[in-house]
């Protein structure tokens, strides 16, 4: 009774909010923001650039030290959270560094502030190549496959130990089911979208539809054959 | 699960870096194992059991009702 009362009262919002954005003449410029935009976008991502370069940096002077005991663990620790929040730094930098490139292709910005975009894009993916190829000089002990290897991620994945492989597993299966909720979220954002503002999104609904069923497909296929 | 890793340590004298290296695994597992996040395989119970040169379920101590 109780789930039927609420979905009575969700059916109404719905309904009365989709019908109030629509009857409202709403329409999002962003040409005229373009501009400042791009720069932000950029100079977010110079900063971020900046602080990975200054993490690799620290971790490789770090793991030089000679160091034993306790102070070794800690050293470890503290190397395993620093390489992981610079690997989100660095994820966080492409992803902005390309939002800035689409802007300043699709708004058609001075040609000086494309190829910086581009420029800054290129560098995040050199950052994300040098990042990588750290891990060995982290973990000399380790056999390690080299960050130029053919299916890098695969011969990473067939090294990683047991535990390592549990720790993975939980991130990757949260990571999985957050992802596949907000990309449902953002179609129906891209619905509501293109219903306000009249700007059809109708192709970037095709794709993460299509994104969407690759990767669970993907995934149940995986799990599936293993019987 | 409880488990002796830590005190077997601090008795032999090891850290878990050195620890793992002995057991043919990361310093992480080690980790994990120890705050009794995650129960080793049998290979490696094994491993970490000749290390100490201590049985197995002197070790990785269960409860009855987990057995």
């Amino acid at each position: 009774m109780k789930t039927i009362i609420w979905m009575l009262i969700g059916g109404a919002v719905g309904f009365f909010g989709m019908y109030a954005v629509l009857t409202a003449d709403i329409k999002l410029e962003f040409a005229p923001v373009a501009f400042e935009m791009n720069i932000a976008l950029l100079a977010i991502t110079a900063v971020l650039l900046i602080t990975a370069a200054v993490s690799i940096v620290q971790m490789k002077k770090k793991s030089k030290l000679y160091l034993t005991g306790e102070k070794e663990d800690k050293r470890d620790v503290w190397q395993y959270k620093r390489f992981s929040d610079t690997s989100l730094i660095v994820t966080a930098a492409m992803a902005v560094g390309i939002s800035a490139i689409a802007i300043a292709i699709i708004t058609d910005q001075p040609s000086w502030l494309m190829i910086s975009s581009i420029i800054i894009g290129a560098l995040t993916f050199i950052l994300s190549i040098t990042l990588s190829s750290i891990v060995n000089s982290l973990y000399p002990d380790r056999e390690l496959p080299d960050v130029s290897a053919k299916d890098y991620s695969q011969k990473l994945l067939a090294v990683s130990d047991e535990g390592e492989r549990h720790v993975m597993l939980e991130g990757l299966y949260r990571a999985f089911n957050t992802m596949n909720l907000i990309l449902i979220l953002t179609l129906l954002l891209l619905i509501i979208y293109s219903a306000v503002t009249g700007d059809s999104q109708l192709f970037s609904i095709f794709i993460i539809g299509m994104i969407l069923i690759g990767t669970n497909a993907q995934y149940l296929f995986a799990i599936r054959n293993k019987t | 699960m409880r488990t002796r890793l830590k005190e077997l340590r601090a008795r032999d004298g090891l850290n878990q870096t050195e620890l793992a290296k002995r057991a043919k695994v990361s310093r992480q597992t080690i980790s994990l194992i120890e705050r009794e996040e995650f129960i080793p395989s049998l290979l490696i119970a094994v491993r970490i059991a000749a290390i100490f040169n201590e049985a197995i379920e002197e070790i990785f101590i269960f409860d009855k009702e987990e057995l």
